[in-house]
């Protein structure tokens, strides 16, 4: 089940015998914006579609959604990944959590420690002298890095 | 931005292969905490093994070509594959127990470590010196430095034989006697350990003869868990005396027999280690190959139609990928690994982040480098 915080807010309801239609039922999602809702509910219909259209070939399904993932990428602003994974996250979503969380690893896996510390909003909190001293342990891994 | 919660950051983390995460180590303190935390560690071994992330072949040399006095060079070649068709070029690695002339042995691997051994052999004393290394994030541990005398010079000697197992703990960096015997004390052991699903493996051998310039034996299968820390044996499917030229390694995730004699390679897979009759034969490698010894299969090709072997000569070694059904072999040739005229052993590894806390590996060329570049600023 996708959107699980919702499904919970439905069964509460049910719990609760509201009688007014569900298909007027406002839900209130404080934490998420309006944009990554939309961008997760165009994903959740699209997997939808993709396993419903085959339905006994999970490698058709695989490869489906691994291309509608690859054309979403290219429309998603790196930036708005973050806002994408908290969104997911919240709505308890994980299978977009998970795709998400790949595009991250993706974007991120050759980058400087610079370009990290940005995009996650982070500032280096070491004592003097101890981020100089992981970073001579470690030079080699500084090498073939991409440029900011 | 608001933050990410520190379970996502994992999440992220988590997919990452080793040298990202190393070279992340400095972004901050809690990211810092949260890779060199154990669960962390083993998280991702687990996707590591799992998904085949940071695959690499170690090759190292192991013995001087004959009447040829250079030393045993003092790297390792460490090759990535990022897909079973296709091998980067090889990455020169300092081996971190490099002295002089000695060769070193890969004892074993797992998890994406590699067990090395050198020994310096002196009139009276054997120095053993063996160590776990991990190569792709070039951190090791000395595990043993002892002094053993030679049999002949003690008076109260212990009968061959006779074996005392020791466990070592990575996490208590310390060694410990088992409890439970070495099952069977008459036995050889004919081959190296495999090691696969939290056991060790060795194919032992019983009621053994010299018959024919053979040693032969019945060779059953030797297992110790090392979560229950106890001993079993296992029936092979052979049930006669055969050769005691065999060799135990692991692949696809099982334990693979090989039958070993003048003329062929038998290799079998077994689906289910402690049953005999799940045995497959995956193929059998005849003279048409010429002389080689040992042909230590290392991985199936993606289509499985293929098997990449080592294939170890009495001088040298060499990688083929041997096509099964066509009985054919095809030279492998990766960049920067040293033409087959030395014999060298391999290990596979996957991406690990164990003996972080180890020593590192100094290459004293790289050290060399880096004051020379200081200087010049």
């Amino acid at each position: 089940m996708k959107f699980c915080a919702v499904k919970q807010y439905f069964d509460d309801e049910n719990n609760n015998n509201i009688t007014s239609g569900a298909s007027t039922t406002m839900i209130p999602l404080p934490n998420v914006e309006s944009h990554p809702l939309a961008i997760l509910i165009t994903y959740c219909k699209k997997h939808l579609k993709i396993k419903a259209n085959n339905a006994d070939n999970k490698k058709e399904t695989e490869k489906e959604m691994e291309q509608y993932e690859q054309e979403l990428l290219k429309k998603v602003m790196p930036q708005e990944l973050t806002e994408l994974i908290l969104a997911a996250n919240y709505l308890n979503f994980k299978e977009a959590l998970d795709f998400f969380c790949r595009a991250v690893a993706s974007a991120i896996q050759n980058k400087s420690i610079e370009f990290v510390r940005k995009f996650f909003g982070l500032e280096s909190d070491f004592e003097l002298g101890e981020e100089e001293k992981l970073r001579e342990e470690f030079a080699w891994s500084f090498e073939g890095v991409d440029e900011d | 931005m608001s933050h990410l919660p520190v379970e996502i950051i994992t999440k992220i983390l988590f997919r990452l292969p080793v040298k990202s995460l190393l070279r992340f180590l400095c972004v901050s303190k809690s990211w810092y905490d949260l890779t060199k935390h154990p669960a962390f560690i083993k998280l991702h071994l687990h996707r590591s093994i799992g998904t085949n992330r940071d695959h690499t072949l170690i090759f190292g040399k192991t013995y001087k070509a004959c009447r040829s006095y250079s030393a045993v060079p003092r790297y390792f070649v460490s090759v990535h594959f990022p897909s079973k068709n296709h091998f980067d070029k090889g990455l020169k690695l300092h081996q971190p127990l490099y002295c002089g002339r000695r060769s070193i042995r890969i004892l074993g691997y797992c998890h994406g470590l590699v067990c090395i051994y050198h020994k310096t052999q002196e009139i009276t004393i054997w120095n053993p010196l063996i160590a776990i290394w991990n190569p792709l994030i070039r951190k090791y541990k000395i595990l043993l430095r002892e002094r053993i005398l030679k049999p002949s010079d003690l008076k109260n000697v212990q009968p061959l034989g006779e074996f005392e197992v020791k466990v070592y703990s990575l996490r208590l960096d310390s060694w410990r006697k088992i409890e439970d015997q070495w099952p069977k004390k008459e036995c050889k052991i004919s081959s190296t350990s495999a090691s696969l699903n939290g056991a060790l493996h060795w194919l032992v051998a019983e009621d053994i003869s010299y018959d024919m310039h053979r040693w032969m034996g019945l060779v059953c299968l030797l297992a110790f868990d090392l979560a229950i820390e106890k001993f079993q044996v296992f029936k092979t499917l052979v049930q006669q005396k055969i050769d005691l030229e065999t060799g135990l390694e692991v692949l696809k995730g099982q334990l693979c027999f090989i039958e070993l004699t003048n003329e062929y390679n038998d290799v079998w897979l077994m689906k289910e280690s402690r049953e005999a009759s799940s045995w497959t034969r995956i193929y059998k490698i005849g003279p048409c190959l010429r002389s080689f010894s040992y042909c230590k299969p290392l991985m199936f090709s993606e289509n499985e139609k293929k098997i990449l072997l080592e294939m170890c000569h009495l001088k040298h070694t060499k990688l083929v990928w041997y096509e099964i059904e066509k009985n054919r072999e095809e030279s492998v040739k990766i960049q920067n690994l040293p033409n087959s005229l030395w014999k060298f052993g391999t290990a596979t590894c996957v991406g690990s982040l164990l003996l972080l806390d180890g020593h590192n590996v100094i290459d004293p060329a790289e050290q060399k480098k880096k004051k020379t570049n200081k200087r010049k600023r």
